[in-house]
């Protein structure tokens, strides 16, 4: 029997998230960050296992500005090149303001196993870098996995730094220790939807929900939310032949708007 | 929290003769999921609980008299709230399209009617046949309906045991509740409308300016279909647009289901509820040219009101509150009754055709006294003054999938309100709705009931968004979302202030007897801190709420059982209530009687971490007490029909406290750990 896995994690502490937040590009962002169990080029940022889904070498570029007020930007680079039935992902991003960058630089490589599953690892160079205070790294795995169940529906599940990397304990940022499960769920030709829970031992949980609506072939408008911190999240999406224009808005009620955008091009 | 309990004893007149009381109770309309959950929502944020009565003596009319699939209006249609504007367009366009139905279940060939809808629609429509003659013309029936109730709790409180020679304020009538209401249908065109009310320590005497009971309202109502539509003289309600200028009656706010939403205004209707305000007094008609319809109506009430001197130099006195209780119990409280005039008048015009609805209006409002500023810096832009106009514009348009719908109102003096939303059918199993309002802190009226957060519904930005999704037959899931922001002071947060609200809701119903639910409630806001400090901050203060429920039918009996937690947390204070509840209705169709009853055990830190649930009452009384500290709740409820037009229930309700000995406080405190009630109510129609 089909059931609907949108479960509600019970959760009961509010806990600030230190370090940066992995971008996960503007589509996935719009659908309220829940990507762990959808596919394309930003899955490199997201579960690395959707990448499997590319057929052509692609490159990708997007630029996130966040809390409009502030100076924090985030500029990523992902390049995805596919080899028979695996997926190579390179990505470089670096968060930060003028004199305080945290960079991380990615290797992923998703592979297919039979026609329904995928299965992904990604190792992370983290770099912190503080003018005129030096610079510290850390280094950290990521691991994915996305089952098919059936056409429609998709389960994926994803760990980030089981290992607890960190950079020195002196620092106060850390590198998060997030397991994701989701899934996906196509409804028709015109709309999927998407939930996800996030547990963070360090930080508690969160449940995440998003949906794309398709009233063209080429344009889809995506929004989303979050509950803790409770945020919300729209953008749509535009292809052109070979290039595609992602744009996003993330807004927290406290904090204000943050908007992004990428482009994308396959080779 | 003024929770009505309204009691009624029916009087036997004659046999009667004509229509009677449906055949089996389970005719008789019972309360919908979604209006348990906004009853118990608007008793949440402390708002007025509207008499969810005017909607469901509508709906037990429409079962003793269902609607002509053929004939009926849309005003007829939009009675139905759980009914979406995509499925009252489509059925128009159908209509007019395809002629005639055959039968009530050819709905289920339109495509936004599911087969849940066709259902739930199906006990109060009807396919004539055009060969007989029409059962509705006006030498039809006359059916009249009296019920009769009589409540008063066991204990006596406070403000009855205070001596009359005591100079404190008191309660100056007797601890009875008494309600009656009449009706008188005639066809499908009159109706006459009558309600008595005396609430708990009203008097009750015919001396001085007493005439009996203490809340009278009555209207005469007519129906047509030629130039005058409606017309109504006495109490009558109006709902235009999206609420934001001119919206008297029931409302379903935030928490009920994405379609009620997008409201859809029905116009002129007679008044029947009890609630003791927001209602109009005088005339009103609408009158139909081709495809607009004009409604002028006029009205001038008394309303309760708090006098005070403006200043030591100004001794004429302005209206520092208005009193919107309706409670008459001490000398201050009746000191106040009908303080001052409120006269209104001004007009609609609407204009109605296939997709696309808009119209405008623009009423005046007059009272015999200045209101005087307000003292507080939250209160800086409230009314003051003597008059105020309003003018809005409003209309929806479906396109396709898409329902649009929208409502601009300007106050002067004041400013402006604005609501724009689309409701958006997806897919079969989607809804989506999406909703942006920015009320000015200086715009102002009375009779405003738009989509809000706050209780006025001005000083508001805010962005609802909801989906209902069924991935699969029986399972249902929805969730609604709100984020707010106040621009200006409130009550109790001395700065602007946000929030957030998100209710997430999963029904599992395998089978038609069984129904399992989960419910996730979260509200985030500010508050002011409880310092003992002259500057107060804002603090973050969270509420959550989760509930477990299932429902399973076995033949006539039902049970229900519920847990809920609930927690409250304001800086590092955190607060947890408990309640558990087991419910149990019981309807033989073979036998004459009828119960249900609960027993409930709660647990409480404190009135923060309350909890509201919905109970079963008797028929047109509504129930919904707020569980605090630590006790057990039990009630039953018992009802007898003897005949087809006689109806006789009777309830009993009693809340136990552990560790406590006295209940309430002030006036209505209570000696010892028990609070009890007893009810009784008789129906006749003839």
């Amino acid at each position: 029997m089909r059931c609907l896995n949108l479960v509600i994690l019970f959760f009961f502490s509010v806990h600030l998230l230190h370090g940066q937040e992995v971008n996960p590009g503007p589509r996935f962002t719009a659908m309220g960050n829940s990507g762990v169990a959808l596919s394309g080029i930003w899955s490199l940022q997201s579960n690395q296992a959707g990448m499997t889904g590319i057929q052509h070498p692609e490159v990708a570029l997007g630029c996130e500005s966040s809390f409009l007020q502030s100076d924090i930007l985030t500029q990523t680079v992902l390049a995805a090149i596919p080899y028979r039935r695996d997926v190579f992902g390179l990505s470089m991003q670096k968060y930060g303001v003028p004199g305080y960058n945290q960079n991380r630089i990615s290797l992923a490589y998703s592979k297919r196993l039979g026609n329904e599953v995928s299965a992904a690892v990604d190792f992370n160079f983290n770099q912190l870098t503080i003018d005129k205070y030096g610079s510290a790294s850390a280094w950290s795995v990521e691991a994915g996995v996305q089952y098919r169940l059936s056409k429609e529906l998709t389960i994926g599940s994803h760990l980030s730094n089981p290992t607890r990397g960190s950079f020195d304990n002196s620092l106060n940022a850390t590198i998060p220790v997030v397991f994701e499960f989701g899934t996906s769920w196509i409804t028709n030709d015109c709309l999927t939807l998407n939930g996800a829970l996030v547990l963070d031992p360090d930080n508690g949980g969160d449940f995440r929900s998003g949906l794309e609506y398709k009233p063209l072939p080429d344009f889809s408008i995506c929004g989303g939310m979050s509950c803790h911190p409770f945020r919300e999240y729209a953008g749509f999406c535009f292809n052109y032949h070979a290039l595609g224009i992602q744009t996003a808005v993330a807004f927290h009620p406290g904090l204000g708007y943050s908007p992004q955008l990428s482009v994308c091009y396959e080779l | 929290m003024s929770c009505k309990l309204q009691l009624f004893v029916c009087i036997f007149f004659c046999f009667y003769e004509g229509y009677a009381l449906a055949q089996t109770d389970s005719t008789i309309e019972s309360i919908a999921p979604e209006a348990e959950t906004l009853m118990e929502q608007e008793a949440e944020d402390n708002k007025e609980v509207f008499d969810y009565a005017e909607v469901q003596e509508n709906l037990n009319y429409y079962r003793q008299h269902p609607l002509d699939l053929n004939t009926l209006t849309k005003d007829q249609l939009s009675d139905f709230y759980f009914l979406t504007p995509f499925q009252i367009n489509e059925f128009f366009r159908y209509r007019e399209r395809n002629g005639r139905f055959a039968d009530p279940l050819e709905l289920q060939t339109l495509k936004s009617f599911d087969t849940v809808t066709v259902h739930r629609l199906l006990p109060y429509i009807i396919v004539n046949d055009p060969q007989i003659l029409d059962i509705h013309s006006y030498k039809g029936s006359v059916t009249n309906e009296v019920v009769m109730t009589y409540g008063k709790l066991l204990q006596k409180q406070q403000g009855y045991i205070i001596p009359d020679t005591a100079n404190q304020n008191r309660y100056e009538g007797s601890p009875d509740h008494m309600f009656m209401r009449y009706r008188i249908h005639w066809a499908d065109r009159f109706m006459i409308s009558l309600n008595m009310e005396k609430d708990p320590g009203e008097p009750f005497s015919f001396t001085g300016h007493n005439i009996g009971f203490d809340f009278y309202s009555a209207c005469i109502s007519y129906k047509g279909t030629a130039s005058i539509r409606k017309l109504v003289i006495g109490d009558y309600s109006l709902q235009f647009g999206q609420g934001l200028a001119l919206w008297a009656g029931m409302n379903f706010n935030k928490g009920a289901g994405i379609a009620s939403v997008a409201r859809q205004g029905v116009g002129l209707k007679p008044y029947t509820s009890a609630n003791e305000c927001l209602f109009f007094r005088g005339a009103a008609a609408a009158f139909a040219l081709g495809k607009i319809t004009f409604t002028p109506f006029f009205s001038i009430k008394k309303e309760d009101a708090s006098l005070s001197v403006r200043d030591t130099l100004d001794s004429t006195r302005g209206v520092t509150s208005l009193n919107q209780t309706g409670l008459h119990r001490t000398k201050t409280e009746i000191a106040n009754h009908d303080d001052i005039f409120e006269t209104l008048y001004g007009g609609n015009a609407e204009y109605s055709s296939g997709n696309l609805r808009a119209g405008a209006n623009v009423s005046y409002l007059l009272f015999s006294r200045d209101f005087l500023p307000g003292r507080y810096l939250y209160d800086k832009f409230y009314f003051k003054g003597r008059t105020i106009a309003d003018a809005s514009f409003y209309g929806s348009y479906n396109w396709q999938n898409l329902y649009f719908f929208s409502e601009i109102a300007r106050s002067q003096p004041g400013g402006c309100a604005f609501i724009a939303g689309i409701l958006a059918s997806l897919t079969k199993q989607v809804s989506v709705i999406l909703t942006y309002r920015q009320y000015e802190k200086e715009y102002y009226s009375f009779f405003n009931q738009g989509l809000s957060e706050g209780t006025n519904g001005t000083a508001e930005k805010g962005f609802y968004s909801g989906i209902e999704v069924e991935p699969v037959s029986g399972v249902h899931l929805t969730v609604l979302t709100d984020v707010f922001q106040f621009p200006w002071l409130r009550y109790n947060a001395d700065a602007p202030s946000s929030g957030f609200e998100l209710f997430s809701q999963l029904r599992y119903s395998p089978y038609k007897n069984f129904e399992l639910s989960f419910r996730y409630k979260v509200k985030g806001s500010e508050e002011n801190d409880d310092q003992d400090e002259t500057v107060h901050f804002l603090q973050q203060v969270y509420k959550q709420s989760f509930r477990i429920e299932t429902v399973y039918r076995i033949n006539f009996l039902q049970l229900r059982n519920r847990a809920e937690l609930s927690l409250y947390s304001k800086d590092e204070k955190g607060e947890r209530g408990f309640l558990i509840a087991q419910d149990v209705i019981c309807k033989p169709s073979f036998s004459k009687f009828r119960c249900s009853f609960r027993l409930a055990l709660f647990n409480t830190d404190s009135y923060n971490s309350r909890i509201y649930s919905y109970e079963n009452d008797l028929l047109y009384s509504y129930s919904i007490p707020g569980y605090q500290d630590k006790g057990i709740r039990f009630y039953i409820n018992i009802g007898y029909r003897p005949e087809r037009s006689l109806d006789l229930s009777a309830r009993y309700a009693i809340t136990s406290y552990y560790n406590t000995e006295s209940i309430g406080s002030g006036l209505d405190a209570i000696e010892g750990h028990n609070r009890s009630e007893v009810k009784v109510q008789l129906r006749y129609a003839f």
